[in-house]
């Protein structure tokens, strides 16, 4: 699988957030989530892969290509959706079809019409009228009608009932099932990850903790549940985090298997990405710091 | 970029279907009321900068809609997304001056003489690119509401220097009197001016532009 997007030691300071140098590959025909809580530099990330964010340093290469000065071009082959819909509301589905035609070269108003169909988006009606998950399966409509290689979605899931979620998530997985096309989708709804995400990023704090496929990370890891005399027997190398409550410690094992062989007498639980990344951004690390 | 002219020209389709259908409404009604030839002129002025602050209001809707956020992200240059707002500004004046030109038909008739009606359109097409060009980076740079403001400010300040100027006992009727002698120095002043700050402002815009995060 060819590399489609690479970043290398990209950063950006803000007066009260700062995006750690941050080394991050994309293989193509992929989704990988960018997951972490709020204001850990998802969006940020995102921005800054499209350019429309200045860098203070490091480098942005998308399709084999540096971002720097080749912003437009590459955008040809990059599909966005944000939180929000971004399109005027006196406009009609059918307005935004006649608009991108002159935005994309690639734009297919077949395509377009398919994609609204398939999301039952009705073409004529505003754009006001259109609830909350409507307007966000029209984003996601029109920000894969130009076949782009990688889309680009940030919490584009937010706020959306279950079923839309559903339909979104269905989209994306045909979307990708030419392994042509990657999406970068970055969302603090572990669930939706844990059902389409072949690779999971996590970023806390502006600093990227882990890159690693989904099954490794669901099949691999665990969360050892224990008291608090019994942990403070343990190695704590062994784990990644943990956290304490008044009855007992949560601990979380990148290795499942060693854990149950190394600790039989505790409970030893699957991780899911939700347990992950609270025992990462409210746990304490191995270093015994708090994070 | 002719996705973003679309896309001020569709949001401005409703009011211009509205002006259109005014225009047309006052146009009969200059051209059958012969006791008056100037409110051809008048009402035809009057559309002409109406239209020509309905385009810079795209820009407002556009970051009402947070459509520029969207836009940041499109392959277009930051050239190119300036460049259509102020190619819309181009075509709204064009269009301000046929419809301006349209309301003077009975007057140009009755007279014989299509100069000075033509000579008003430019200095008001001249104007509005002036007016465009002291707004559009003032709308980039600070949004749209508070640009606006600030927009209404400088003009007050052009006239209250004007004012001050005349307190003063500057002889301003005298220049006048001395530019209205002098068409051919009026006519360069009145095209070059301008002309060139609208293309000043378009490389401000930019600048302004570039440097905006949405």
């Amino acid at each position: 699988m060819d590399t489609i997007l690479r970043l290398e030691g990209v950063t950006r300071r803000f007066d009260t957030f700062t995006l750690q140098p941050l080394n991050l590959e994309l293989p193509g025909g992929v989704i990988m989530g960018l997951i972490g809580e709020n204001g850990a530099g998802k969006t940020t990330t995102l921005r800054l892969i499209l350019g429309s964010l200045r860098r203070d340093g490091g480098k942005v290469t998308v399709f084999g290509k540096t971002l720097d000065g080749n912003e437009a071009n590459i955008r040809q082959d990059i599909g966005v959706v944000f939180d929000e819909c971004c399109f005027h509301e006196s406009m009609t589905p059918k307005n935004l079809d006649t608009i991108f035609r002159g935005v994309y070269r690639n734009w297919s108003s077949d395509a377009f019409s398919k994609y609204c169909g398939m999301l039952q988006i009705p073409m004529k009606k505003k754009i006001k009228e259109f609830s909350r998950g409507m307007k966000m399966k029209l984003s996601i409509s029109v920000a894969i009608s130009h076949n782009p290689k990688l889309l680009l979605m940030d919490e584009a899931t937010s706020g959306l009932d279950p079923v839309v979620r559903d339909d979104v998530l269905e989209l994306l997985q045909e979307f990708v099932s030419d392994e042509e096309h990657s999406v970068l989708f970055s969302s603090h709804i572990t669930e939706d990850l844990e059902k389409i995400a072949d690779y999971v990023a996590y970023l806390h704090k502006g600093s990227l903790q882990f890159v690693r496929s989904k099954d490794e990370l669901l099949y691999e890891y665990g969360i050892v549940k224990c008291g608090k005399n019994e942990f403070a027997r343990m190695d704590k190398s062994d784990f990644a985090a943990w956290r304490e409550n008044a009855f007992e410690v949560q601990a979380l094992t990148e290795n499942r298997q060693t854990a149950r062989r190394k600790y039989p007498g505790c409970v030893i639980d699957q991780a899911g990405l939700e347990d992950i990344m609270l025992l990462y951004s409210k746990g304490t690390s191995q270093r015994g710091k708090e994070r | 970029m002719t996705g973003l002219l679309r896309k001020d020209l569709l949001l401005l389709a409703k009011a211009l279907r509205a002006f259109a259908l005014f225009a047309l409404v006052f146009a009969v009604l200059s051209f059958s009321q012969g006791n008056n030839e100037n409110i051809g002129s008048a009402v035809g002025a009057y559309f002409f900068i109406m239209i020509v602050i309905m385009q810079v209001s795209t820009l407002s809707a556009d970051e009402q809609a947070r459509w520029l956020r969207l836009e940041k992200a499109l392959p277009v240059t930051s050239y190119q997304a300036v460049l259509s707002k102020y190619l819309m500004s181009i075509l709204g004046t064009v269009l301000g001056m046929v419809i301006f030109m349209a309301f003077c038909i009975r007057e140009i008739m009755t007279t014989g003489n299509f100069v000075e009606p033509l000579g008003i359109a430019a200095g008001l097409a001249g104007a509005a690119l002036f007016l465009a060009a002291v707004e559009f980076p003032l709308l980039y740079r600070f949004g749209s509401n508070s640009g606006r403001f600030l927009f209404f400010g400088v003009a007050i300040v052009a006239v209250a220097i004007v004012w001050a100027g005349q307190m003063a006992g500057l002889p301003l009727e005298a220049a006048i009197s001395w530019f209205s002698a002098n068409q051919t120095l009026l006519l360069i002043l009145g095209f070059s001016i301008p002309v060139l700050a609208f293309i000043g402002s378009y490389f401000l815009s930019v600048s302004i532009y570039q440097k905006k995060e949405w």
